[in-house]
Formats: C-alpha cells, sequence, structure tokens
C-alpha cells in the first residue's frame, strides 16, 4: 500500500481509482474480522455495539488455543526451514547442473501444488497412519514441508535464471571454491527470494487446513483444525481474534521480506579501517 | 586518469611478471562439432596475444581451456611450465575478465576489487588498501564504496580489470572484454588496457572478433578457423603476408581475383592470367604449378590507378562508382571480372577520378598474394 501510494503521481486519477475499488472489494471482508474480533458479546456481530479485548484475553487463557497455536508455529517454521534447505540444493542442482530424469523430479516437487490438497491428504493420511506419525510434529513438518517446497522452489527458480552464469565463472576465476563462490555470491544475490520464498512458505503452512485435518488427533491439532472445530460446535468471537493475529503476523512477515529485500539491494558496508589504510598505503 | 595511474603505480615495488602459456595439440569435440582441432601455440611471457576468429572459431572455448572452465579431450596447457590442463579454474592463479564484467552487484568496488584478496585469506585492513591502490590504477580513485550499478559500461569494465589484476596474475585472459561498449569508449579502452599491460609487464590472452581491435591491440594475432588454428604472427605479417584466403579477407578488406597461373610476367614475378584477358603480378603465398586455378588478394590501398586505357594484356577498367569516406576515398572499379574493385585512395592527395572514366589499374607484385584456388 506504501509502495503504491508513490506512483499515484505517475498514474492518471481513473486507474488509481480502479485500483482503490478493487483493493476494497479484496480486503474489506477479511478486515471485517477485525472490528468484530473487539466485540464484547458472545456471538459474531458487526459493527459491535461495545468495544472490548475479552475474546484476546480468553484467547490467551485458553491452554487447547494456546496449545494449537504453538503447534502450528512450531510447524510453520521447521517445515519452512526444512523446505528451504531442500529447495536450495535442488534448486541450484536444477538450473546449473544436467540431472538424468529432471522432468519427474520436477514433476513430483511440483506436484503437490497442483494436485487437489484432499488427495494428497488422503495419501499422507494412509501413509503416515502407518508410520505412526498422525497427531505427531514430525509428521507435521514432513508433510508441510511438502506442500511449501513447490513455493519455495518456484521462486527461487526465477530467482537463479535471473542470475548471470558468468558471476560464479569470475568467482572461480579469482580463485573461490565451488563453495565459497555460492556463499559469497549466488547465496546473498539469492537472499531476498530465499526470505520472500520463506515467508511465503511459513503462511501457507500456517493456513493449511485439509492436510492439517486429515494429521491431527485429539490431544494434537494445528491452529486451522481448531478454527474450524470451533466454528462447527459453538461460534464464539475467538475465532475472530485468531483471525487478526494472523492477520498482523502475516503482514509482520511479509514487511521483514521485504525489508531483506531492501537491504540485500543496499548491501555494502563500507570497511571501518579505510581511511587509515589508504593513507598507509600512500606512505609506502 | 593517466596521471592517476601513473602516480598509483609508483607506490608498488616491482611491474608484474608476466607468465608463459604453452598449448600443445588442444582437441575439444561438441557431439560432432570439432571446437578446437589440434591447437597448438605458445605465449612469451610479458605478450599481448589476440585469438581472432569469427563466432564458431574455438577462440573462446581455447580461452576457457587456458582458464580452467573447459577442459581439452586431448592435449595438454601449460603456465609457467605447469601442467594445468585438468587444474580447477580458482587453482590456477590467473585473471579472467568476461564480456559483461560478471562485477558482483551485490558488492561495494571495494569488495568486489578485495574479493579475490579475500579468497587468498589476506587481511581485511590490507585487502582494502591494495583494492584503492589498484582502483587508483584503472583511474576509478575514490570510487571504492560505490557499488557496480552506479557505473557507467566503460567503468565497470576497468572495476573487472582492476579486480583481475589485483592479486597480479602472471596472466591475464580477457573474453571480448569491450565488445559491450560503444565504438568510442571501446577505441579508447584499447589503448588503455594496452597501455597498462605493457606498464604490468602481464601476460594476456585477448578474445576477440573484431579484427582492428586485434591489429590495434596485439603483440601477435592468432587467427582461428573452425577450431583450427589458420596462422599465427605480429599484426603486421598477417596483413601483409596471409597465409590463405580466409586469412586475407578477415583481417582487413581485400578484393579476390581468380583465374590461372600463366608463367613470369615482363619483370619477373609470377602472374595471372585473369577471365578478362588480361594478366596480373603477385606472390605466390605457396609454390604453384603453371596452369593452377588459383585465386589473387590485394588490399584496397595498395592499387594504384591512372587515367587512361590499358594496354593489351594489363588490367583496365572504368570507375562504377565514387564514395568519399572522409580521410579516404573508396573507388569501385569495373573490370570485367564479376564484382567490381574496391580501390581506397587518400582524399584530396591524388586528382579525383569522375564516375566512368577508363582507368589503368596496377599494384607492386609483392602487395599481391596468390593462394591456390579451394576445391
Amino acid at each position: 500500500m506504501a509502495g503504491s501510494g508513490k506512483s499515484v503521481g505517475a498514474t492518471t486519477w481513473p486507474v488509481t481509482l480502479a485500483t482503490v475499488i478493487v483493493l476494497i472489494f479484496l480486503l474489506l471482508p477479511t478486515l471485517i474480522v477485525i472490528p468484530v474480533s473487539f466485540g464484547s458479546e458472545k456471538y459474531l456481530q458487526f459493527p459491535p455495539r461495545e468495544w472490548s479485548i475479552v475474546w484476546y484475553k480468553a484467547f490467551f487463557a485458553d491452554a487447547e488455543w494456546l496449545a494449537a497455536a504453538r503447534l502450528s508455529i512450531a510447524v510453520a517454521s521447521l517445515s519452512t526451514v526444512l523446505a528451504t534447505l531442500v529447495a536450495i540444493p535442488a534448486t541450484l542442482a536444477f538450473s546449473r547442473g544436467r540431472l538424468v530424469g529432471q522432468g519427474v523430479a520436477r514433476s513430483l516437487i511440483l506436484a503437490p501444488m497442483i494436485l487437489p490438497h484432499i488427495v494428497v491428504a488422503v495419501g499422507m493420511y494412509i501413509a503416515f497412519s502407518r508410520w505412526n506419525l498422525i497427531g505427531t510434529l514430525p509428521g507435521f513438518v514432513a508433510a508441510h514441508a511438502i506442500l511449501t517446497l513447490p513455493f519455495l522452489f518456484l521462486t527461487l527458480t526465477a530467482a537463479i535464471s535471473k542470475l548471470d552464469p558468468s558471476l560464479e565463472l569470475a568467482a572461480a576465476s579469482l580463485g573461490a571454491s565451488r563453495f565459497s563462490a555460492f556463499r559469497h555470491v549466488t547465496l546473498p544475490l539469492l537472499m531476498p527470494a530465499i526470505a520472500g520464498g520463506m515467508a511465503f512458505a511459513f503462511i501457507t503452512s500456517l493456513d493449511e487446513a485439509t492436510v492439517s485435518n486429515f494429521l491431527s488427533s485429539s490431544a494434537s491439532k494445528t491452529l486451522m483444525k481448531k478454527m474450524f472445530e470451533d466454528i462447527d460446535f459453538d461460534v464464539s468471537p475467538i475465532v475472530a481474534a485468531v483471525s487478526t493475529l494472523i492477520i498482523v503476523g502475516s503482514l509482520l512477515l511479509v514487511a521483514a521480506a521485504q525489508l531483506v529485500r531492501r537491504l540485500a539491494v543496499r548491501a555494502p558496508r563500507p570497511a571501518a579501517t579505510l581511511p587509515a589504510a589508504r593513507t598507509q598505503a600512500k606512505a609506502a | 586518469m593517466m596521471t592517476n595511474e601513473a602516480s598509483a603505480l609508483r607506490g608498488r615495488p616491482a611491474a608484474l611478471r608476466g607468465g608463459s602459456v604453452r598449448i600443445e595439440g588442444a582437441r575439444k569435440v561438441y557431439g560432432s562439432v570439432r571446437a578446437l582441432d589440434d591447437v597448438s601455440l605458445e605465449v612469451a611471457p610479458g605478450e599481448f596475444l589476440a585469438l581472432l576468429g569469427p563466432s564458431g572459431s574455438g577462440k573462446t572455448t581455447l580461452l576457457m581451456t587456458v582458464a580452467g572452465f573447459e577442459v581439452p579431450d586431448a592435449g595438454m596447457i601449460t603456465v609457467d611450465g605447469r601442467d594445468v590442463t585438468t587444474v580447477p579454474p580458482n587453482r590456477r592463479d590467473l585473471g579472467m575478465v568476461f564480456q559483461r564484467y560478471a562485477l558482483f552487484p551485490h558488492m561495494s568496488l571495494r569488495d568486489n576489487v578485495g574479493f579475490p584478496l579475500r579468497m587468498r585469506g589476506v587481511a581485511t585492513d590490507e585487502r582494502a588498501a591494495r583494492a584503492d591502490r589498484v582502483l587508483g590504477v584503472v583511474g576509478l580513485e575514490g570510487y571504492g564504496d560505490r557499488l557496480p550499478s552506479q557505473l557507467s559500461g566503460g567503468q565497470q569494465q576497468r572495476v573487472a580489470l582492476a579486480r583481475a589484476i589485483v592479486y597480479e596474475p602472471p596472466v591475464l585472459l580477457m573474453d571480448e572484454p569491450l565488445s559491450a561498449l560503444d565504438k568510442n569508449l571501446r577505441e579508447q579502452m584499447r589503448l588503455e588496457i594496452k597501455h597498462l599491460q605493457k606498464r604490468l609487464g602481464v601476460t594476456v590472452i585477448f578474445v576477440t572478433h573484431d579484427q582492428e581491435e586485434a591489429l590495434v591491440m596485439a603483440d601477435r594475432i592468432a587467427v582461428l578457423d573452425k577450431g583450427r588454428l589458420v596462422q599465427i604472427g605480429a599484426p603486421r605479417e598477417l596483413y601483409e603476408k596471409p597465409c590463405n584466403p580466409f586469412v586475407a579477407g578477415f583481417l582487413g578488406e581485400t578484393n579476390f581475383l581468380t583465374g590461372t597461373v600463366a608463367g613470369r610476367d615482363a619483370a619477373g614475378a609470377p602472374a595471372l592470367a585473369l577471365q578478362n584477358g588480361a594478366s596480373v603480378a603477385g606472390s605466390p603465398a605457396v609454390p604453384l604449378d603453371e596452369g593452377a586455378r588459383a585465386l589473387l588478394s590485394i588490399r584496397p590501398e595498395q592499387i594504384t590507378l591512372q587515367a587512361g586505357p590499358a594496354a593489351a594484356g594489363a588490367l583496365g577498367g572504368r570507375v562504377a562508382e565514387v564514395i568519399y569516406a572522409g580521410a579516404s576515398t573508396i573507388y569501385l572499379v569495373d573490370v570485367g571480372t564479376g564484382a567490381p574493385l574496391n580501390v581506397r585512395r587518400p582524399s584530396g592527395a591524388e586528382e579525383t577520378l569522375g564516375e566512368g572514366t577508363p582507368v589503368r589499374v596496377t599494384w607492386r607484385a609483392s602487395d599481391a598474394r596468390i593462394f591456390p584456388a579451394e576445391a
């Protein structure tokens, strides 16, 4: 939003107006949960007659809600890290190397994004129940890493294809080993894409309901599963409060990824020792 | 700019010592394409060698085998006597400048130039000092904190050069480093790179498809075609004594005339009988039998035109077109052998011959080269 504000001067006002209308249309239904969450009644009410934070207090006092939130955040963090650790080498191998069966492997990586989640969920449920992974942290992490891998893979593939391959050759000619070239040249240049992909993967995992629904047990459920249950059995404004928290969290995450992107573009840190070094060089 | 370079250089203990490079029987095949076909050549310490050829001639592949990015299927590469044929690029200790500079966009110029020093474990302070000094050598003193994106193409080129010489490699490899620059800057950079190379004493292997660039910059030129080394020698030698029609045509402009070898002319020079009945003199690149089909090459600026009809048996023609090109004027002369002869004369120094003027066409036998006609 802040970014679009700057470019208003460059566009004509009908375009601006249309953009604003579309944005309102897209955002309003989502944002309506925010005022609803600050109501005081025991049911969802808009606009609320009285303002309060009672439902936030209720959320933070309820052990079951907190456990679900903790599980979701743990699953999202771990699965994002796992998927990133797989995605980086996989993308490098796909774009820089010549692999046997590359097309098949690519399709397998992207499959969770293309197949209906319910199909993936049923398959995982059958496999995971055999391995006793239902309702366990490793089970959730493995499932979500598979689901978020395509997003990281695609983001990184796009970023690598924009990198000039001669940068790595230049690094090698200047004495860098393959690993040094990756660490000092490729990785920093991919950092904005990695940050963006990770933020996206994290949110995707947090938001995932279908597979989580199958993999949850009565003792161990994710936030989304808990929200669905809550809506089914007893619609309390806690759901609105949780939604608001998720919106704010997601926005902060996207902002953080954007910040990494900006910092990466500006990168260089001036060497503190320079002025002294320069005079020494002249004296010598 | 030059004064900056000179003052920065004075702080240096000694000029770089150039290394020698030896390529023996290098072969490289990609599928059915022979990128390198038994190429052997030597580069002396401190020499500037240009690898010249059209695209697909193998010049870049040859450079890449020296750099270590390609391993030849057969043959050997040595640098200063050390066999480096299978040594990975990062352990060859050579400098390389890429076509599109390949500066690291996320690093300041100081960090870019300091990168090879960092890879060699040089401490941060010394790294910065040496990077700044070399930036001064290439005329970018005080630019250390900038990012590559803040520079013009010519400046980026200088940074790439600085980065490739900061660790004082014995050999500097350059892959068409000037091709991305506009014409004026390219011509200026030619001389700057040449002067810098002479001052540092570094050996340079320079890939180019621009024959003028090769003539201006190189001590010797190696002409490649279809993966083979066709001819290697000083620019003057190649220009004046090309070994075959390909070299004659690729290096500078030339006219080709076909005919049969017909004994010797009045001055004792071997003569060529043309289809139009005229006989012209030249010096054969290889011994030729009388009656053999042959091709004569003569440079536009080595042809003399005189107004008037030609004697029987001598070459004559008619001026078909006059093109004024500033310092010189180009005459297209129809001599009745197909394509008109391209003749270049200094503008103003001689009388202008109008279009349609009958002219006598002559040249010195030593200026024309006769090659066997290719089958």
